[in-house]
């Protein structure tokens, strides 16, 4: 009997029924295992003593109950994006053409895209006159008109 | 404690045939894993917390209700037991880290106790009368107080390595980590409880 041998038995033993012949043997020959014997046995004895808690109801009810919460929970959650997925087609087509068509008017250059430079463009006179004003168009146009065709 | 019930598999399937049930969609089966390990997780489980502590089972049911949502990550060349002794593991330390307190040793255990743990640290256990329940119980908060008291990385080694009988390997497994570490922290915790067992153990029990 070798100690690491001595001490891998003690490790796994009950420690409470009389030691075989040849650890018996072992441990009266060799102090440190006889030491390490008695030191196990000291905790076993302490250990034994521990109170065992046990538990006061059946787990299995509460964690069915909190299983069926969680699928009826995704159930629900999995109709909701099925009701969602029958207008998401419809509905995403919409915002994408919305956000090209933004994209577009912002992409285009200023002077197309509002109105206000235009008509200052168009108001101005080639032939240097100006019209009196914007909210005379009979005037503007004459005056546009004249110029080109004085 | 529960209610007689048909198994809807019988009682030799194997865990790995129950857990791929459960994967397949029969969440009933999963009652039989439940009620099996139900008994050893609430003794880790209460070991961990310690004494006087009131949410054992809630604790216990959160780590099995946590497992049944993570089977997709339980590789089948462990054991249920080990995987679900790791996860109520994991709850009891974020329960200890919700409350943060401190299990307080009694000041005066009484003489009663005091004499119970010295015929139990002694060799003398049971004590002088079998029907000394009384005795025993004041024994026994003495212990799981004391026990309660060690840090928490050393109470989960010794409750799972002196209580539960685990080998370092077993502990090792469970915690992920080397059965030399669980070997040194084990060390560690003993030496810890041996200073504060001192007042109870005599001059020829102490090593």
């Amino acid at each position: 009997m070798t100690c690491d041998g001595f001490r891998r038995w003690m490790e796994a033993a009950r420690l409470t029924e009389p030691l075989p012949d040849a650890h018996r043997e072992h441990s009266r020959s060799c102090m440190d295992c006889s030491e390490l014997l008695e030191d196990e046995r000291f905790w076993r004895r302490f250990f034994s003593a521990a109170p065992e808690p046990t538990p006061e109801r059946p787990a299995w009810p509460g964690v069915a109950a909190r299983i069926r919460e969680d699928e009826e929970r995704r159930a629900s959650l999995s109709e909701a994006l099925l009701l969602f997925s029958r207008r998401l087609v419809p509905a995403f087509a919409l915002v994408v053409a919305l956000l090209g068509g933004i994209g577009l008017w912002r992409g285009m250059p200023t002077e197309t895209r509002t109105q206000a430079p235009l008509t200052v463009a168009m108001l101005e006179d080639p032939s240097g006159q100006e019209a009196s004003s914007a909210d005379e168009p009979d005037a503007v146009l004459a005056v546009w008109v004249g110029g080109r065709n004085p | 404690m529960t209610e007689t019930l048909p198994y809807p598999f019988a009682l030799e399937d194997t865990e790995r045939d129950v857990v791929r049930r459960i994967r397949d969609g029969d969440s009933d089966a999963y009652r039989l894993l439940v009620e099996r390990h139900q008994a050893r997780v609430h003794r880790l489980v209460g070991r961990v917390l310690g004494p006087d502590h009131g949410d054992v089972d809630d604790v216990v049911q959160e780590a099995f209700v946590k497992a049944f949502f993570s089977l997709g990550k339980f590789r089948e060349d462990s054991a249920f037991g080990t995987w679900v002794t790791r996860i109520a593991i994991n709850c009891a330390r974020d329960e200890l880290k919700k409350q943060s307190r401190r299990v307080p040793l009694d000041a005066d255990p009484g003489e009663e106790a005091v004499r119970g743990l010295r015929n139990v640290l002694s060799g003398e256990y049971p004590t002088e009368r079998e029907d000394d329940q009384d005795g025993r119980e004041s024994v026994s908060s003495v212990v799981a107080r004391t026990v309660a008291r060690l840090p928490e990385r050393f109470r989960v080694v010794v409750a799972l390595k002196d209580m539960e009988g685990c080998s370092y390997e077993e502990v090792g497994r469970i915690l992920h980590c080397s059965p030399g570490t669980v070997k040194s922290r084990h060390a560690r915790a003993r030496a810890r409880l041996r200073r504060m067992l001192a007042p109870y153990v005599s001059e020829t029990a102490r090593r």
